[in-house]
């Protein structure tokens, strides 16, 4: 009797190894290699692959195999991932998050340059798992538009098990908020534009001077070695175009004092990260300088002169914005809705292959990492995305989110979440 | 003075009669134009039409005449004088049916909403170029501020509109169009139990009614504070319940089956759960299919209430077999710029349904059919069926993709709107164009 139950508990246990034999693993320590057997591969940059594969290795992406042979098989290593009839599509890039973690804005003083982002990020949140489950695999999580420069961003991957494996950049991005919002602390200096663009000019200024006397320090130009000034150590990356500054500026009037100050006078490396209301307007002076603009997350326009509605990324576009992308501004829209603003934008009149490069390869393009993501390329990372079909349509949804190579949303292992 | 102001009022008075007689006039020949116009056969043909009520028909016609549909038939040559709407390659279905619609169409909300209606509104006009034809309006806000009978937030405020621009004589289909209650969450039991007081003395003087009226002697007098619960009961149109838990859809369950009312569930956030128990008692949802919106907790739960995500909700409750009708994430017109979250994109709200499993046809069937049943219009509204009301639209493309706009829209067979001389989308080019 005790002898038949070891059998039976021995056989059992077998069978449970088998079936719980991994797949992959959560910490990436097994699998790493995969072969992902499309189906449609939108590749962004070079086009789309009907039918071939794509092999991912080492969280990059190895390379594409046009046209496989009828009884080709995955090489020795690999695991297969079957998407055929599905649409392989790389992993969408957000500009304007807030959802990494919390507490966005410290409304004590107007200007933030010390503040930053980085420490706030809770890995693996429900908002991020959300955002999994809508193909968006980057995101620039940026502080809040409550002060008129909430501080530095923080560029991460939305999986991973902690910090370091999300971190693609610190810092990401400056914030500047130049208008609107700030004005809410109300009551003291930076109420009106005036007192606001003031506060900004000095504080670039005085980042300007500091990242000048360094440069001279470092290039044996002078004999005075300049102060550390931690309140003003990022200004030095901002001004040698090491990162952006994203800007929430929006309308006519505000975006025309971006190009003056923050491009013109500061020379500063700028993304326009709003851009909405009658900002299109400006889109050729925008354009002459070569200034991405990620819309949103308003994507149209009511105009009441004309009694209708303005596509806001079209018109951007039309205007000389060839690479004009879209923005969630999440959680103002949720996350997972990022190429959701894509389809609206194409709704309203943008062309569907310059909607999703907005949202892939110029988004990464913006942020200076397009020779890392934005698109299915060999050597990339491997932030991959399976669809039922064509990700721009609302009827279709994620099957599959890969993040460096690693799974981070199965929709055969869990419920879809979105 | 006095003379010479009687002078000079004689030819004021004058020109005004000859004016008023030239509009008479005008109006008049404006009338017959419309009588003429009512009369003449109009077809739609060449187009895929998704009557619904039954399979799609490729290459399909419908016509209509009075504002009554007449045929929707495959390969049907328009009949001799008819006016022909050229169709081909374009789609065809049935105006759109918005429910617990807000601030369209109306230009006050105090009194009788039926009263307040503004054919004339751009909200209106917005909805209409989006494929709503008919509406159930309630005042907003529909939450609170409806304190009839002390914490029992209830009314019956509410009406049934088709969206006929400019045209207020055919704007009102039903009113009230239901009774509604929005009960505070706090002191959920004590509102209910006053709830059910309140049906007790409902059913009791509904009860006497009948006894008086047996006698034929006077019915005895309603107060006013009873009227709303003695409409319930009389089940001459449906009620609305707001649920914020599952507890609560008990309870709306068995006061329903009790007192003999049909309910009907607005949002009834984890519903799901019990969707077998709904669809049993008959009992339609109101459900949205995507959200939660402005969510900041990023130590919150991954959904806000049960675990399935909101686009997998409408299908839910239909594959228990629930009449579903789908809510826009607004419930009204917004022009604040954020795109896609209103009512302006219901048809987009019934794809996000298929996204979480619904088929095309049940999804559209809960913007059209359904919320007409739910409604009890369905005899005249819902659907591309002989005998209804020619409620059609013309589209660029499927009815649920993001991508169509629509580009005529016919009421009671009458053209309301027409992309190509409206304003709205002038500047949006359409896909084709692109």
């Amino acid at each position: 009797m005790q002898m038949n139950r070891s059998w039976k508990a021995a056989i059992l246990l077998l069978a449970v190894s088998f079936l719980a034999r991994p797949i992959y693993c959560e910490d990436g320590a097994a699998a790493q290699r995969w072969a992902i057997r499309g189906g449609k591969i939108v590749t962004v940059t070079k086009g789309a692959v009907e039918g071939g594969v794509l092999l991912v290795s080492d969280g990059r992406i190895e390379k594409i195999i046009a046209a496989p042979a009828s009884d080709w098989k995955p090489p020795k290593g690999y695991q297969l991932i079957d998407a055929s009839g599905r649409w392989i599509v790389p992993g969408f890039v957000e500009l304007h998050s807030h959802i990494a973690g919390g507490d966005l804005n410290d409304m004590v003083y107007s200007v933030n340059p010390g503040f930053r982002t980085l420490d706030n990020i809770m890995p693996r949140n429900a908002l991020l798992k959300r955002a999994l489950a809508g193909g968006v695999t980057t995101a620039l999580f940026i502080p809040g538009s409550g002060t008129n420069m909430g501080g530095f961003g923080t560029l991460i991957k939305t999986a991973g098990k902690d910090l370091s494996e999300m971190l693609i950049r610190f810092p990401g991005a400056l914030k500047i908020a130049q208008g609107g919002n700030p004005e809410r602390r109300g009551g003291d200096l930076g109420y009106s534009r005036v007192g606001m663009n003031w506060l900004i000019r000095n504080a670039l200024k005085e980042g300007q001077l500091y990242t000048k006397a360094w440069d001279a320090w470092e290039a044996d130009k002078t004999k005075k070695k300049p102060v550390k000034n931690p309140r003003l150590e990022m200004f030095r990356g901002l001004f040698h175009k090491e990162y952006p500054v994203v800007v929430h500026t929006q309308g006519y009037h505000l975006i025309l004092s971006t190009l003056r100050i923050l491009h013109d006078e500061m020379g500063l490396w700028v993304v326009i990260d709003h851009g909405t209301f009658d900002g299109f307007e400006l889109a050729p002076e925008v354009a002459k300088r070569g200034i991405q603009v990620m819309n949103g997350p308003r994507e149209f326009r009511w105009d009441n002169r004309r009694g209708g509605f303005r596509g806001l990324a079209y018109e951007w576009y039309r205007g000389g914005i060839k690479t004009v992308g879209v923005n969630t501004d999440a959680p103002v829209v949720p996350a997972e809705e990022l190429v959701y603003q894509a389809a609206m934008a194409v709704r309203l009149g943008l062309k569907e292959d310059v909607a999703l490069a907005g949202i892939t390869i110029h988004a990464a393009r913006a942020l200076g990492m397009e020779k890392r993501i934005g698109s299915l390329e060999a050597g990339k990372d491997a932030d991959i995305v399976i669809w039922t079909g064509d990700p721009l349509d609302p009827r279709q949804s994620v099957v599959l989110t890969m993040v460096n190579g690693k799974i981070a949303y199965d929709t055969s292992k869990e419920p879809q979440r979105f | 003075m006095t003379s010479r102001m009687r002078d000079h009022r004689m030819p004021a008075l004058l020109l005004s009669l000859v004016l008023s007689a030239f509009f008479c006039a005008s109006l008049g020949a404006e009338e017959a134009r419309e009588k003429e116009k009512k009369s003449v056969v109009q077809a739609v043909v060449g187009a895929t039409v998704l009557p619904v009520s039954g399979p799609m028909v490729r290459r399909g016609t419908v016509t209509w005449k009075d504002g009554k549909i007449l045929e929707v038939a495959a390969e049907l040559a328009a009949p001799e004088g008819a006016r022909v709407h050229d169709a081909k390659g374009l789609y065809v279905c049935p105006g759109f049916v918005a429910v617990v619609a807000m601030g369209v169409g109306i230009e006050t909300s105090s009194g009788n909403i039926g009263n307040g209606l503004d054919p004339w509104d751009r909200e209106l006009t917005i909805a209409l170029a989006n494929g709503i034809t008919t509406m159930q309006v309630l005042p907003a806000p529909f939450f609170g501020g409806f304190g009839q009978d002390g914490p029992l937030y209830g009314g019956s405020n509410s009406a049934v509109i088709k969206l006929t621009k400019g045209n207020l004589g055919e704007m009102l289909v039903k009113e009230p169009a239901l009774n509604y209650f929005s009960l505070p969450t706090r002191q959920l039991e004590l509102n209910y139990f006053l709830l059910r007081e309140r049906f007790k003395q409902a059913k009791a003087y509904l009860a006497k009614r009948a006894e008086a009226r047996e006698k034929k002697a006077t019915p005895p007098k309603l107060s006013s504070s009873l009227k709303l619960y003695v409409a319930v009961l009389e089940n001459t149109r449906p009620t609305i319940f707001s649920p914020v838990n599952n507890h609560e859809v008990k309870i709306v369950l068995s006061l329903s089956r009790e007192y003999g009312f049909d309910a009907v569930l607005n949002e009834p956030k984890d519903a799901w759960m019990m969707a077998a128990d709904l669809a049993a008692a008959n009992v339609p949802v109101l459900v949205k299919s995507r959200g939660p919106d402005f969510d900041f907790n990023t130590t919150g739960p991954l959904f806000e209430k049960g675990q399935m995500a909101p686009v997998r909700r409408p299908a839910a409750f239909s594959r228990a077999g629930c009449q579903v009708s789908i809510l826009p994430y607004r419930r009204g017109i917004s022009l604040s710029g954020l795109a896609g979250r209103d009512l302006a994109t219901l048809h987009v709200d019934a794809a996000f349904a298929v996204r979480g499993g619904m088929s095309n046809e049940d999804a559209l069937k809960a913007i059209t059919l359904n919320p007409a049943r739910t409604l009890r219009v369905d005899d005249r509204l819902g659907s591309l069926e002989k005998g209804k009301d020619a409620d059609l639209l013309i589209l660029s493309g499927h009815p649920l993709d993001y991508r169509s706009f629509v580009l005529k829209a016919f009421i009671n067979g009458k053209l309301y709107y027409d992309r190509e001389k409206s304003r709205i989308y002038r500047e949006i080019p359409l896909t084709g164009d692109k």
